[in-house]
């Protein structure tokens, strides 16, 4: 577990870094890019460790310390289309979360034999690619909102896919509650309610998209608001109590 | 008349009042959350008692946890309204505007999966009304259980227990992964059937389903613990919308997402 926590405090530094490259301009653009392809290589060795201690069951509360990679490899590789901001924010948000993950680690409970289901498996990577989507949306329709260039079709396809891929994470999630309990809704995991919060939220700012009736900006501005949704709801509850980051 | 029904109609079928009911849903449950997680135990009977008993009991004399759980009720049951006038209107109005074709079905994709919606909401709503639960059933090798209505007796034989043998947290090293607990499951006309039970994995008996609970020893070294397994008897028919709903949103949402995205 140590090593692990090893590599979780090199990638928040790698994802600083990066930040800090990708703000200084475009001619380290190049260098930011490469910093977020390094990072995210050390967020995914993080995960693949993890996985390694608990497997063949699903480990406990990863969802968000798993975010930042493919948040910073979703930066990297779209950086060329949708823009140097696009991946200062993708790295900002993964530098936030791979920092919280550290500083309030939730990576000390056991996996438990329950979540020896496929089903488990694919709800948490599910749910790690739509909320990395989802993310990517809100950072995507910023410069839409403040108008600085960009436009709705830039920040709706990720918006798409991450609400595709969050809907089939929870229907993972159903199928397993179906699977183990019989029931389709299980009370005692609280999360459930926080899952369908998002859900419900992104049905609105879809419906939202469909209707036209408020202006792109206010589109915009509720897919950047999604990112407080996502971050609050889905990401708090997988923090832990705090832990200095450079303590013993 | 026929106007104010129109008006109605009209309304009650209205985008705008499906924006809204989705963010009010949202705050709901955003005000929810801390409420179960500090009340865990209100809600947990939920799956074994029925909605219906639970409103009654649990629900009525917890108002202070469950405030916003009836608040969710309302809700849904709005938005399942709305959605139904919503998308039987415009599937009409596709239906009518279009040849039969491809390019019909990614038109319609939007509708199958409100459909698909209306279905999973239909489904919990019956799962949860008429499904029937008997937890805590608990046998040791060699005891059986009588199935409800005559529907036969399950009957716990013994483990054969996979171990986490060479686990890499030291602490769950030749603990009990899989337990596989066989069960012989009679039916009323004499036959019998030797199953596996684990969690995930429940055993079908007729209309009625076996999930393990829990179960004992869960190490290799059993120390004094019996060995035993806990069980919950259901029966769900309306299983079967809801995932029957699960799958045809699956498919609208596939094709809503290759034509929205990968198409373009």
């Amino acid at each position: 577990m140590e090593e692990a926590r090893l590599i979780i405090k090199v990638s928040a530094a790698l994802y600083g870094l990066g930040l800090l490259a990708a703000c200084a301009g475009p001619r380290c653009t190049v260098a930011a890019r490469l910093l977020a392809w390094v990072a995210a290589g050390c967020g995914f060795a993080y995960v693949g460790l993890r996985y390694s201690l608990a497997w063949p069951m699903t480990p406990m509360f990863m969802g968000t310390a798993a975010i930042p990679p493919v948040l910073a490899a979703i930066g990297a590789l779209r950086a060329g289309r949708q823009g140097g901001f696009f991946l200062s924010g993708t790295l900002a948000l993964a530098f936030l979360l791979a920092g919280l993950s550290v500083a309030f680690p939730k990576d000390f409970y056991l996996p438990f034999i329950k979540t020896l289901s496929p089903f488990s498996h694919l709800m948490l990577g599910l749910g790690v690619a739509g909320k990395a989507c989802l993310l990517a949306a809100g950072v995507a329709a910023a410069p839409v909102l403040f108008r600085a260039g960009g436009g709705e079709g830039d920040f709706f396809s990720w918006v798409v896919w991450g609400f595709a891929l969050w809907t089939l994470a929870l229907f993972a999630g159903e199928m397993w509650s179906y699977s183990g309990w019989g029931i389709p809704v299980v009370w005692e995991d609280p999360t459930i309610i926080t899952a369908m919060a998002t859900w419900f939220f992104y049905v609105g700012l879809m419906h939202l998209h469909l209707t036209r009736s408020a202006g792109p900006g206010v589109r915009a501005g509720v897919a950047v608001a999604g990112v407080a949704v996502v971050l609050v709801l889905n990401c708090g509850p997988d923090l832990g109590p705090f832990r200095p980051p450079f303590g013993p | 008349m026929k106007a104010v029904v129109s008006t109605l109609w009209r309304r009650a079928g209205s985008v705008h009042l499906t924006v809204v009911l989705c963010f009010l849903l949202t705050l709901d449950l955003g005000i929810g959350y801390p409420v179960l997680k500090s009340h865990l135990p209100t809600f947990a009977p939920m799956g074994d008692v029925g909605l219906c008993r639970w409103l009654l009991t649990f629900g009525l004399y917890n108002l202070e946890a469950t405030f916003w759980f009836f608040a969710l009720l309302l809700l849904l049951g709005a938005l399942a309204a709305n959605t139904f006038v919503c998308t039987t209107d415009r599937m009409a109005k596709a239906a009518r505007g279009g040849r039969i074709g491809p390019s019909m079905l990614f038109r319609l994709a939007p509708h199958i999966i409100h459909y698909a919606v209306l279905m999973i909401l239909a489904g919990y709503f019956l799962s949860y009304m008429f499904s029937a639960s008997l937890p805590g059933r608990a046998l040791r090798p060699g005891e059986s259980l009588a199935l409800p209505e005559g529907a036969g007796t399950v009957a716990f034989v013994g483990f054969s227990p996979e171990y986490a043998a060479a686990h890499r947290l030291p602490v769950l090293r030749n603990a009990v992964l899989y337990p596989n607990a066989r069960m012989v499951v009679a039916r009323p006309g004499g036959k019998t059937e030797t199953r596996v039970l684990n969690f995930n994995r429940p055993v079908r008996a007729g209309n009625w389903t076996l999930y393990l609970r829990d179960f004992s020893p869960r190490q290799r070294k059993r120390g004094m613990n019996p060995p035993f397994i806990e069980t919950t008897l259901r029966r769900d028919p309306s299983s079967a919308v809801y995932l029957a709903g699960v799958a045809l949103f699956v498919f609208g949402l596939g094709l809503y997402v290759f034509d929205r995205v990968v198409k373009r």
